[in-house]
């Protein structure tokens, strides 16, 4: 990345698009403070990622969630486990009857069926692992919420049933803020608030979806047209 | 001024010394580089949350785990090892010395030698294939976004489970081992057991069962130090799981094997 400047505003979702090796996963990657910058400064909630020692960056990092893009669950956990393994990790007061409780609403909430509790990640579906992925993020009731490519390789049923879980997730927590990393341009320009079309490892363009819609630059141009191709 | 060409001999000798030059320069960073992993694990240990139940549950795979195999060995190992030194020692009427070659051997070599490169195949090529594949589905990056350190959480307990497990499962291998050949050598060929208990006693040492200990904690340092450093290393998906855990067998190996020689070495200065 080269001369990126981008400020993400609280208690929105936006969403940041590009193609493939535009610095997508990197700049993701920077916010989460497991790549420090060369130079410049990133600054999440009001603390510099790169200036922090590995506590306080631990610390700062209980206040995110992260669904990634292969869900990662633990393999040897099972969907409650997982959920309720940052809960026990951050809430080491919180007896263990109401640990298990919070897990089991934060799967309710993503619509994962008390019978699927107990499975271990390899006896579910696709679909099932992201709504546990998603339940877990949700764990800790983060501030940031993060995607990372939430749909790719899922069919276009599932892709639209995550799509709406992510905006229902958004809509439920006031002032969560939402930060997708996608390639899908259309569902980008319908869930985003905000989006950052991210080239070269700069921005080219940030701003609601209109303004996409708007731009003269042709590189951009032919973005939109390709999702107006998409759309019909 | 013309600068000097070297002659064709000139060349393939200058880049014979760089190749060995930067073979060292290799080895010496990848030196450092697990080094650093040991000691930045290790320091973990010692910082909240602290992590004993990861410890005993690792201590439970590593140990445990291990002790019918190396019951199963060991039991083999004492009753050849028996077998062929009653061969050997028949011709000079010296089977009476059966007990003390056996015990002496056991627990200064064969019982920390062998314990290591059978709970390196159990245990440390599972620990190469467990911490690799949680590599390549990103449950490594997921623990450390969530915040919690994956050093202390996943490669400190598996370290400090291959230290504290080795000696014991050692010592299980020369218990068992003795047994076994006691048994052969009293039941099978008509030794009398106290002179054979006797003589035991009047051969061995204390130090050679302490020479055995160190030893078995310091082969659980290599296999599980070269577990955890080849598996939270991996890259390159399935394929690469498979490599870390070849490399993780094939390099704990052969480094009990060398270093079996050199603290056989430092250890008889040390304790005798």
């Amino acid at each position: 990345m080269k001369g990126l400047s981008l400020s993400i505003p609280r208690g929105k979702i936006t969403v940041i698009i590009g193609f493939s090796g535009a610095g997508k996963s990197v700049l993701l990657k920077h916010i989460l403070g497991l790549i420090k910058p060369d130079s410049g400064s990133i600054t999440v909630l009001g603390h510099d990622i790169a200036q922090l020692g590995e506590k306080a960056l631990n610390d700062l990092r209980t206040r995110f969630g992260m669904l990634f893009q292969s869900a990662a669950l633990f393999d040897d956990l099972t969907a409650i486990e997982n959920v309720m393994f940052p809960i026990q990790e951050f809430r080491r007061s919180w007896p263990k009857g109401k640990i298990e409780q919070t897990a089991g609403e934060r799967l309710k909430v993503v619509g994962l069926g008390a019978e699927h509790f107990d499975k271990y990640p390899s006896e579910l579906s696709g679909g099932m692992r992201k709504r546990v992925g998603l339940a877990r993020a949700l764990a800790l009731e983060p501030e940031i919420i993060l995607y990372d490519e939430p749909t790719t390789g899922l069919d276009p049923i599932i892709t639209e049933m995550v799509d709406d879980l992510i905006v229902e997730t958004h809509k439920r927590r006031a002032g969560m803020t939402t930060v997708i990393i996608s390639h899908d341009l259309d569902a980008a320009f319908k869930m985003g608030d905000y989006v950052a079309m991210l080239d070269a490892g700069a921005i080219r363009l940030f701003g609601p979806p209109q303004d996409f819609f708007k731009s003269d630059d042709p590189f951009i141009k032919r973005f939109v047209a390709k999702v107006r191709e998409q759309g019909k | 001024m013309e600068k000097s060409v070297p002659s064709f001999g000139g060349r393939q000798l200058l880049s014979a010394i760089e190749g060995v030059g930067s073979w060292w320069l290799e080895m010496i960073l990848a030196l450092g580089r697990v080094t650093n992993f040991l000691v930045t694990s290790i320091f973990w240990l010692f910082q909240p949350p602290y992590r004993f139940m990861e410890i005993l549950k690792q201590i439970e795979f590593v140990g445990n785990k291990s002790v019918f195999i190396i019951c199963l060995c060991s039991l083999f190992t004492g009753l050849v090892f028996a077998l062929q030194t009653y061969s050997a020692f028949s011709f000079v009427n010296a089977e009476t010395m059966i007990g003390p070659t056996v015990a002496l051997t056991l627990s200064r070599e064969l019982g920390p030698v062998l314990t290591g490169l059978i709970v390196t195949g159990r245990a440390g090529a599972a620990m190469a294939a467990q911490l690799g594949s949680m590599r390549v589905t990103e449950q490594i990056d997921a623990l450390e976004v969530m915040g919690v350190n994956p050093k202390q959480f996943l490669v400190m307990p598996r370290i400090m489970a291959g230290v504290i497990s080795m000696p014991l499962l050692s010592a299980i291998f020369i218990f068992i081992g003795n047994l076994g050949a006691y048994f052969l050598s009293t039941k099978g060929f008509n030794i009398d057991s106290a002179t054979y208990l006797n003589k035991i006693n009047d051969f061995t040492n204390p130090r050679d069962i302490a020479q055995g200990m160190i030893k078995a904690g310091f082969f659980g340092l290599i296999f599980s130090l070269i577990g955890t450093y080849k598996g939270y290393h991996t890259t390159n998906g399935a394929r690469g799981v498979g490599s870390a855990t070849n490399e993780t067998v094939v390099m704990s190996s052969i480094l009990i094997l060398v270093s079996d020689y050199f603290l056989s070495t430092i250890l008889k200065r040390l304790l005798y």
